[in-house]
């Protein structure tokens, strides 16, 4: 997620609906935008190529069962962490 | 791009990203299988681990192998410090110093042990939604207590434990 101070200028054709459907502020500058969610693109390919080439050198994908524990696992932190910025929002917690 | 307050918006406000210390790097070197694990789990849901560089610096000055540390390096996202983030880390430590007076322990002791670095990584690990990967969670507790808006998780299954940790709930 880090920025890249050199930056090529391309023409893109975005779809009108999806043009509408963003928040004002996301087309305020809609070059930071493109460029946020391609860079979101690129990281998660860069992940799913890594596992790839992790399954081509073992010979065979991750099993539903090797993952599972840790797919339950982050799931779960994630639960926690929205229990807790719940409870921080909360106005008991800002008073306290 | 500027959000309702002026603030510019990064990946994290449309995905979910966890952010790992040092023990959790020397922690996936030791079991890289586990490791593999845990990032294709991520993968599979989207998600991503983001690595400070202050862990890049204290991983690889720890580490007995700069290759295999830097392999694990390699396969997480990286994300740059801001001087919010160390002024943030500097708060988290005077607090934790001064909680740990409360008990008899002196603060310098106590902010001596934290360090510098798992200060720097729990204040990025708030600014990037609160999630911590980590194999001393002793550390980000006391950050935590400290105020940091921070979810503990420990490391999973990387050295003896046969099934992952779950995560600890924050306390009341």
């Amino acid at each position: 997620m880090t920025e890249s101070a050199h930056a090529v200028k391309k023409s893109v054709t975005i779809d009108a609906d999806v043009l509408s459907s963003l928040a004002p502020e996301r087309t305020e500058n809609l070059s930071a935008t493109v460029n946020e969610s391609l860079r979101l693109v690129a990281a998660l390919d860069k992940e799913r190529r890594l596992v790839e080439s992790w399954e081509a050198e073992q010979g065979h994908p991750f099993t539903e069962e090797e993952l599972r524990p840790y797919v339950e696992l982050i799931l779960m932190a994630e639960v926690h962490n929205a229990v807790r910025v719940g409870r921080d929002a909360a106005p008991s917690a800002k008073a306290g | 791009m500027a959000g309702p307050r002026g603030r510019r918006r990064r990946l994290h406000d449309v995905t979910t990203v966890a952010t790992v210390d040092t023990g959790w790097v020397i922690a996936a070197e030791r079991n890289v299988l586990a490791a593999r694990r845990l990032i294709a789990a991520f993968a599979q849901l989207g998600r991503m681990l983001v690595v400070p560089p202050v862990v890049v610096v204290e991983a690889r000055q720890r580490s007995a192998s700069l290759g295999a540390v830097d392999d694990i390096l390699a396969q997480l996202e990286g994300e740059p410090h801001t001087p919010a983030d160390g002024r943030r880390a500097s708060d988290l430590l005077r607090e934790a110093g001064r909680q740990a007076t409360g008990q008899g322990i002196q603060a310098s002791a106590r902010i001596h042990t934290i360090g510098t670095a798992d200060a720097l990584v729990a204040a990025m690990a708030e600014r990037l939604g609160g999630i911590v990967y980590t194999a001393d969670p002793r550390h980000m507790e006391w950050l935590r207590d400290a105020g940091a808006r921070i979810t503990v998780q420990p490391v999973p299954d990387f050295t003896a434990h046969s099934a992952p940790r779950k995560a600890n709930l924050p306390r009341p």
